[in-house]
């Protein structure tokens, strides 16, 4: 009579002993959110946009499934839906977000003040109120700064170099950054280089057809690409329209380049993206966001395709060409 | 006499003594060898450890070093033309190349013999073409004028990113200087592939103390925190004090590690090589661990053996102290039994051979104490100390044999009182028995008031009549002393003795402890029959005593008696005294 009451009392110990040992392996195991722009697909949850990021978790030797839980939310490529996104990461919950540009870092930041957040942000994350500081920034933000703000002006100069005695540039600015101070850098750049700029605004993809046939009939002698996650995402589009309508092109990524933009300036994106990865784990880790300070890139690319030069009849100065980092031909 | 019983307290037992003797020796040897061991291991490792720190610091260094070199090389190129006319573009082509050749380089800046900016080439910044700017004052143009490669303080762009300015000078006035800005974030992948050990890594220090370089590069951006460069400071002091002995301190993060430094050449930089102590010392921790160990295995093994062979030592003492024992208490048929082939068995064997001795001695006693049962006590000392009980055995003797009793003790003793009797009885054979040590005689029997005497037996002795005789005598003389006291009480006793002599059979008879020495034959009868023939105070003796006697003693013929047992009648004589 007793032995059954015996092996019943063992069989719910062991019950009850498996499942918190199942429940210890799961639960211990950390969430990473993703913040994405475009989609979630890949792989790993979020594997394709987030491609180097992933790569650097790996190198540091975590196990996506296994040693950490990637989350991944989209925003369907829509500035109003990166808030949505964010929020339905916090309510997951995640350990720590993580994000690749600085709209989406804003709208995690305006979501939650407690969760970590590790983003790339585009220029001064002090005046963006992101950080107190460079070397502190006190908050829940921390990462890698893109220095999409600062080099604005140099690539208003290179373009001036490829085209000596360039007058006016048009901009390509989408509004639905206006918060972000590229337009006003370009604006001051401008007038110390001595160019006259003429902003266009671009809100939806649709609209660069639009935009590029109004270019062509002003006569631009060149666009000028903002930074912006709608132009990123477009980059093809862009350079064929560029290519369509004669008109010379200067971007601010390496990618804009390899699909026939004729020139572009920038940091080494998916380095910073991998550097993420770092600060990631030192969170997870135990370290405090505030405490681990903002990297600020350290190379910077000069891209110039020599296909789309040739094509549109621009003879690429010697000074230039020794100095490219990368030509695409 | 008693024998002190109590066991002696062991207080140092010998089979603690042997084994501890064991045992210390051979731990004291293992132990002496393992610390000897270990100190000299321990400081071999350190010196070894020592030396390994200082190359990989040495080693860092110099990568720095040429890092550094690097750069002051590709500078070296912008400054190789003078500023000619013309030469503009060739200047602003090597400017270019150098950024294009040194990451590193954030901008240059080359400056004329005049100290006028010429050109200002950045990756950042826009750039300036003969911008005209005076830079004599400007201590980087300064510098390189002086000593021809000048490098400037570091500092922090921004609070974070770690700068440097870089300064060269052409080999002639004329080309001029070349100023260069430099990130030294670049030396990080310098530093993080330096590798110490297996978790050991090295960093960079400028002058005051801040970390310039370091595998985590967030220490790097944290800026000039005056804490960490105080502390920093403290460690380079340290260092500087071992006099280049890497020394065992606590790191930034609190974690104990050994370090050692060296310096950059060029720069007044120093590089700190860390490993964590753990590991650093992970092989004398390993050195020490095994001869703790074996010392254990040996001391254990030490103590085992120690153990074993104490035993094996002290048992045949033991079976000698039980043997001792069991013999002490009277156990002589106890033998020791020890094979060890060593004095212990030559001990072993003279006890037994003393426990031997002791048994047949004990026999003896026991023999001499059964003679003196019979002998008087001088005799029984004579024949105990010749050695020899064999007076007791069965033998062919002329003997003489005295008879005598108390006259009327049987019908005294129908209606006296029992207390009376023995006390009449005590008396009587204090008397008698005085008398019969005295003249050493044998007492065979007695029963009642009868006693049987015998001279010449065991013991022979001279003129063995003539002594019955007179202790006849005395006898009477003793006990007539007695009779006239019991007259005065109304005890109606007389004495009266008998001597006869002649052949006689002596020896033991009876069975088992219960045996007695006699004499048998006529002698004996005719000895009793005189005894009871003879009255109050007279002593009656046969004919063969009567001539033994001779003149010796007074004796008279009282005339023939017939008694029970003999054919013919008998001369019996009296004895005159």
């Amino acid at each position: 009579m007793w032995q059954k009451q015996i092996c019943i009392l063992a069989l719910v110990l062991v019950t009850i002993l498996a499942d918190r040992a199942a429940g210890q392996s799961a639960g211990q195991a950390p969430r990473i959110g993703l913040l994405a722009w475009s989609s979630c697909e890949g792989d790993v949850p979020g594997g394709g946009e987030f491609d180097p990021f992933v790569r650097g978790l790996v190198e540091l030797g975590y196990k996506p499934g296994e040693s950490i839980i990637i989350e991944c939310r989209s925003a369907g490529r829509r500035y109003d839906h990166l808030a949505v996104a964010a929020a339905e990461l916090v309510q997951i919950p995640v350990d720590v977000i993580v994000s690749s540009s600085e709209p989406a870092g804003r709208s995690a930041h305006r979501v939650t003040d407690k969760v970590p957040i590790v983003t790339i942000v585009s220029g001064d994350p002090v005046a963006a109120g992101l950080a107190q500081s460079l070397a502190k920034p006190g908050g829940n933000v921390t990462g890698a700064s893109y220095y999409a703000t600062e080099l604005t002006a140099k690539r208003l100069e290179f373009l001036q170099e490829l085209l000596p005695g360039i007058t006016t540039v048009d901009v390509l600015s989408n509004p639905d950054v206006a918060y972000l101070p590229f337009e006003n850098d370009a604006k001051q750049a401008a007038g110390r280089l001595g160019i006259t700029l003429r902003i266009r605004l671009v809100r939806k993809p649709e609209e660069l057809d639009n935009a590029f046939s109004t270019m062509e009939l002003a006569r631009a002698q060149a666009v000028f690409v903002l930074p912006d996650l709608m132009f990123a995402w477009e980059g093809e589009r862009i350079a064929a329209l560029a290519l369509k309508y004669r008109v010379p092109s200067m971007a601010w990524g390496t990618w804009f380049t390899e699909v026939g933009c004729l020139m572009s300036y920038s940091a080494r994106y998916d380095e910073m993206q991998q550097r993420l990865a770092f600060y990631v784990d030192r969170i997870l880790k135990g370290a405090k966001p505030g405490d681990l300070p903002i990297e600020q890139p350290t190379t910077f690319d000069l891209s110039i395709n020599l296909k789309t030069a040739k094509a549109l009849g621009v003879q690429v100065p010697e000074t230039l060409l020794l100095r490219a980092d990368k030509i695409v031909e | 006499m008693t024998i002190d019983d109590t066991p002696v307290q062991l207080r140092r037992s010998l089979f603690r003594k042997y084994f501890t003797a064991l045992f210390a020796t051979v731990v004291v040897l293992l132990v002496a060898n393992g610390i000897g061991d270990a100190w000299f291991g321990y400081r071999d490792q350190r010196a070894m450890l020592d030396a390994v720190l200082r190359s990989e610091a040495a080693s860092a260094a110099a990568q720095i070093g040429s890092f550094l070199d690097g750069i002051k090389d590709q500078l070296g190129w912008t400054v190789q033309q003078a500023w000619d006319a013309g030469t503009e573009g060739q200047h602003r082509l090597s400017a270019l190349g150098a950024l294009r050749q040194v990451p590193a380089i954030i901008s240059i800046a080359l400056i004329d013999a005049a100290g006028s900016e010429r050109l200002f080439v950045s990756r950042v910044e826009l750039n300036r073409m003969a911008s005209g700017v005076d830079r004599t004052a400007d201590p980087a143009v300064a510098g390189a004028r002086s000593v021809s490669t000048w490098y400037g303080p570091v500092r922090y762009s921004g609070g974070s990113e770690p700068f440097m300015t870089m300064a060269v000078a052409g080999n002639r006035k004329a080309a001029g200087v070349a100023v260069a800005e430099i990130n030294l974030k670049l030396i990080w992948e310098v530093i993080s592939s330096i590798r110490v050990g297996q978790t050991g890594h090295a960093f960079v220090l400028d002058q005051p103390g801040r970390i310039i370089a370091h595998p985590d590069i967030s220490l790097v951006l944290r800026g000039a925190d005056e804490q960490i460069s105080a502390a920093m400071r403290r460690l380079r002091d340290e260092l500087v004090e071992s006099s280049g002995r890497a020394i065992t301190t606590e790191n930034a993060a609190g974690k104990t590690v050994v370090m050692a430094m060296a310096p950059v050449r060029g720069v007044d930089w120093m590089v700190f090589v860390e490993q964590p102590l753990s590991e650093a010392f992970a092989p004398i921790y390993r050195a020490l661990w095994r001869t703790g160990a074996l010392l254990l295995v040996g001391a254990t093994s030490a103590a085992m053996l120690a153990y074993w062979l104490a035993r094996r030592m002290t048992r045949p003492i033991r079976k000698l102290e039980e043997g001792a024992d069991r013999i002490g208490s009277g156990r002589f048929d106890h033998r020791i039994v020890i094979a060890t082939g060593d004095e212990l068995e030559q001990l072993a064997n003279r006890f037994n051979r003393m426990a031997g001795e002791l048994a047949i001695s004990q026999e003896r006693s026991e023999r001499i104490a059964r003679l003196k049962r019979f002998l008087a006590p001088q005799v029984a000392e004579l024949v105990e100390k010749a050695g020899d009980d064999g007076v007791l055995s069965g033998q062919r003797a002329e003997v003489v044999v005295l008879f005598c009793d108390l006259r009327g003790f049987t019908a005294f003793s129908a209606h006296a009182k029992p207390e009376d009797i023995i006390q009449v009885l005590g008396d009587y054979y204090k008397a008698i028995g005085a008398t019969i040590t005295k003249f050493e005689a044998t007492l065979t029997s007695f029963s009642g008031d009868g006693v049987m005497v015998l001279v010449n037996a065991p013991v022979p002795c001279p003129e063995p009549a003539i002594r019955a005789t007179e202790m006849a005598i005395d006898m009477q003389s003793a006990v007539q002393g007695l009779v006239t006291r019991w007259n005065s009480r109304r005890y109606q006793l007389g004495f009266g003795v008998g001597i006869a002599m002649g052949p006689a059979a002596v020896g033991q008879i009876g069975y088992e402890s219960r045996v007695e020495y006699t004499a048998i034959g006529s002698v004996v009868n005719l000895a009793a029959r005189l005894c009871a023939s003879a009255e109050d105070k007279q002593i009656l003796v046969d004919a063969v005593v009567a001539q033994a006697l001779g003149d010796k003693v007074l004796h008279v013929a009282l005339g023939a008696r017939r008694f029970k047992g003999y054919d013919e009648q008998m001369t019996v004589y009296g004895i005159r005294y």
